[in-house]
């Protein structure tokens, strides 16, 4: 990662840290401002929704100078242009990250994507000429640059978000060939194991941190879905195997009962990990993949109606977060095992996405006007993202 | 207790090994006193983990779980129990999660309380969607309301905004506006201009006359210093709404009646972006930004055409960037 960047990551670091310490209320005003003058911060640092804005600001703005630049010279086929512009735009975030007023604003997180996408699709587009044959290389080339070029962004300007981007081109790049389910078993688990090592490396730099944390998220799925009875049913990883090869491969783990054994034991074994570790991501995967394997297991077994199950697994989830927070925070100290419901210092409490979520799943249908027709028999209706009733 | 019997973790690579180096230094330059520095520095080695956020998480999914499970079970059951039981059995239920409420949250203030519960918030979330989803069923089964069935909507949003001043719920605040923009034909989840075209003038009137309403009462929050924590929920639903309106009427098909859709859209995105500018509010000013830079799309996209357009699109699109750098710079947001 860039050096200077570097460094003000680890500045950064700890001016967040400290500014949740001074809400929490551990220090006082005059200590923040003293932490802040220990550890300045040269660079301007703007609100998510800005950077948000400015992405896409400069993405409209480089998307339209290719295309102005391809209309003008007709050199959009074959690759070349795609490519050219790749590297203007890893030089233009190279300058912009170089820039300590601009960088941090959000431009250079949109040339540094965009100099990604038309590196892979420059690759592509040079590897096809119109056959069946050529479309099966240009996605596996596709795939194969998307994981390099990525990883690389990720190293060199240390966008975390790439490290996620990579890694899931390369499990789709595995998958391309034979034996795909036993390769993402294999470099899903490698993986992993890298990963949890660099969570908290102190030579990475927070935002490489970040992005092992990522990696480590899209491995475990990985591994899960290879090792995943449906998964393995439905042939879901051999889907993406490459076409043009002579036979599609059969999965690796054609053994139905091991797999069923998996998709029971990997959630247990995250969760168990996670605890032993005190690893709050360990445990969240647990419980995600827990989620899934529940599913799974009512995709092959009816234990009872769809609501019943809905509405139960709701309440025990919800009897489940009550006893454990009562658990915790009756404990002496209000922690048990080095858990605890307080919300320490971490800053992770965003009241404001809350009400989002809300809104995103919870905002009913809006009601026909009546120029629709008037009262419509039976078209009761209340809630979304699936909590609706419909009667 | 719990921080030494873990040696595992604190090992030579702690958790967060930045904090833990800037907690040795400030304690060692008395910036930090050892007091102040023994709980911070047990969080950043990972000795101490905090589980709030994931309870949080795992109450959403249980209120997000028991609603559709009940909304399934009244589609698939109202007939075979009947309409009485089912309609008292969900009543119960949501006065029995609001009694819970009731006696877990901080009595009513005009400010905001702090509520000890980590979970009376949601299980009063869950309650007041039980209410809606038990009023919506009534309603379809004995059409209490008639043609006029979409007042059930205004019904719950009335029910859910003294919900959330009493219990002081951003959350429930946030479900009385989104039902109180349904009752008015306006979903705030999905883009209302595409989907009924010819109700589109309509539903954007509502989208307008609601978002300004939310908006209005966000100030008059702010300003009587009643509830003034409420004001960043009605005025970011509220803006969504009128810049969603306006955009839907520059954005709509036909020649020449979106160009009259401009003129208002400039309007309201420059005084937006002045006062949010004053008052350093950040998440406004990139929604007037964004409505403005959409609406100045819509302009040249059709003024011009082929490459002459394209280019201008990027200039233009170039200068806003130089411009928004040169305000952040005034404004000097911190992360």
């Amino acid at each position: 990662m860039i050096g200077r960047r570097s460094a003000q990551s680890r500045v950064a670091e700890v001016r967040q840290a400290a500014r949740a310490w001074r809400k929490a209320g551990v220090i006082d005003a005059a200590t923040l401002t003293a932490i802040e003058a220990a550890y300045p911060d040269e660079r301007v640092r703007l609100a998510t929704a800005w950077k948000v804005l400015i992405f896409v600001v400069v993405s409209v703005a480089v998307n339209a100078v290719f295309a102005g630049f391809v209309m003008t010279t007709n050199t959009g086929e074959g690759g070349g242009a795609w490519l050219v512009f790749a590297a203007i735009f890893a030089g233009t975030t190279e300058a912009l990250l170089a820039s300590r007023r601009i960088g941090e604003n959000g431009s250079a997180a949109a040339t540094s994507f965009w100099a990604a996408v038309y590196a892979i699709v420059g690759a592509a587009t040079a590897h096809f000429a119109g056959t069946s044959l050529d479309t099966e290389r240009a996605v596996t080339v596709a795939l194969l640059v998307a994981t390099v070029a990525f990883a690389a962004a990720c190293w060199r300007w240390g966008f975390e978000l790439y490290g996620v981007f990579a890694a899931i081109a390369f499990f789709f790049l595995l998958a391309r060939f034979p034996g795909g389910r036993l390769w993402w078993v294999l470099a899903g688990v490698l993986l992993i194991l890298a990963a949890v090592r660099g969570l908290d490396r102190a030579a990475l730099p927070p935002p490489l941190r970040r992005a092992c944390g990522g990696v480590l998220v899209v491995a475990s799925l990985a591994v899960y879905a290879a090792l995943n009875r449906y998964a393995l049913d439905r042939r879901l990883i051999e889907l993406v195997e490459n076409e043009s090869a002579a036979t599609r491969s059969e999965p690796w783990l054609a053994i139905p009962a091991l797999s069923t054994v998996a998709t029971a034991v990997i959630p247990l074994l995250f969760i168990a990990w996670g605890l032993r570790e005190r690893r709050m991501l360990l445990l969240d995967l647990g419980v995600i993949l827990g989620a899934l394997s529940l599913v799974t297991l009512r995709f092959y077994v009816h234990l009872a109606p769809l609501w019943f199950l809905l509405a139960a697994a709701g309440a025990v989830l919800t009897l489940a977060a009550l006893g454990l927070n009562r658990r915790l925070r009756r404990a002496p100290g209000a922690e048990r095992a080095g858990f605890t419901a307080r919300p320490l210092y971490s800053g992770r409490s965003a009241p404001g996405l809350r009400t989002a979520a809300v809104v995103a799943a919870f905002a009913p249908d809006a009601a026909p006007r009546p120029e629709d027709g008037g009262f419509t028999p039976g078209g009761g209706r209340f809630g979304g993202g699936g909590a609706s009733g419909s009667f | 207790m719990p921080a030494h019997g873990h040696a595992s973790r604190a090992g030579p690579e702690p958790m967060n090994p930045d904090v833990v180096d800037a907690i040795g230094n400030l304690r060692e330059k008395r910036v930090l006193s050892d007091e102040q520095a023994t709980p911070l520095l047990r969080a950043a080695r990972g000795e101490l983990v905090s589980v709030e956020l994931e309870l949080r998480a795992l109450l959403y999914a249980g209120v997000l779980l028991v609603t559709t499970g009940v909304g399934l079970f009244l589609e698939e059951n109202h007939e075979r129990i009947g309409p009485a039981v089912i309609a008292s059995l969900i009543g119960a239920a949501a006065a029995a999660c609001l009694v819970y409420a009731w006696r877990r949250l901080p009595p009513f203030t005009w400010q905001a309380a702090t509520s000890p519960h980590l979970a009376a918030d949601y299980v009063l979330l869950l309650g007041v969607l039980l209410f809606a989803a038990d009023l919506a069923y009534l309603e379809t089964q004995f059409r209490i309301l008639g043609p006029d069935w979409p007042y059930h909507l205004l019904l719950v949003s009335l029910m859910a905004l003294a919900a959330a001043y009493r219990f002081d719920s951003r959350a429930v605040l946030s479900l009385a506006l989104t039902s109180f923009a349904a009752w008015r034909g306006v979903a705030v989840s999905v883009s209302f201009a595409t989907s009924h075209a010819a109700q589109a003038p309509a539903v954007r009137a509502n989208a307008l006359v609601c978002g300004a309403l939310f908006t209005a009462a966000g100030i008059l929050s702010a300003r009587s210093r009643r509830k003034a924590h409420f004001e960043p929920v009605f005025v970011t639903l509220g803006l969504v709404l009128v810049f969603a309106g306006l955009l839907s009427g520059v954005f709509q098909d036909g020649r020449s009646s979106w160009v009259a859709w401009e003129i208002p859209l400039w309007i309201v995105a420059a005084a937006v972006i002045a006062i949010a500018y004053r008052l350093r509010r950040v998440v406004e000013f990139t929604l007037a930004v964004l409505a403005a830079y959409l609406g100045l799309l819509r302009l040249l996209a059709d003024a011009m055409e082929g490459t002459a357009m394209v280019f201008v699109v990027a200039a233009t699109s170039l200068a806003v960037v130089v411009l928004l750098v040169a305000v952040q710079r005034r404004m000097k947001e911190t992360a």
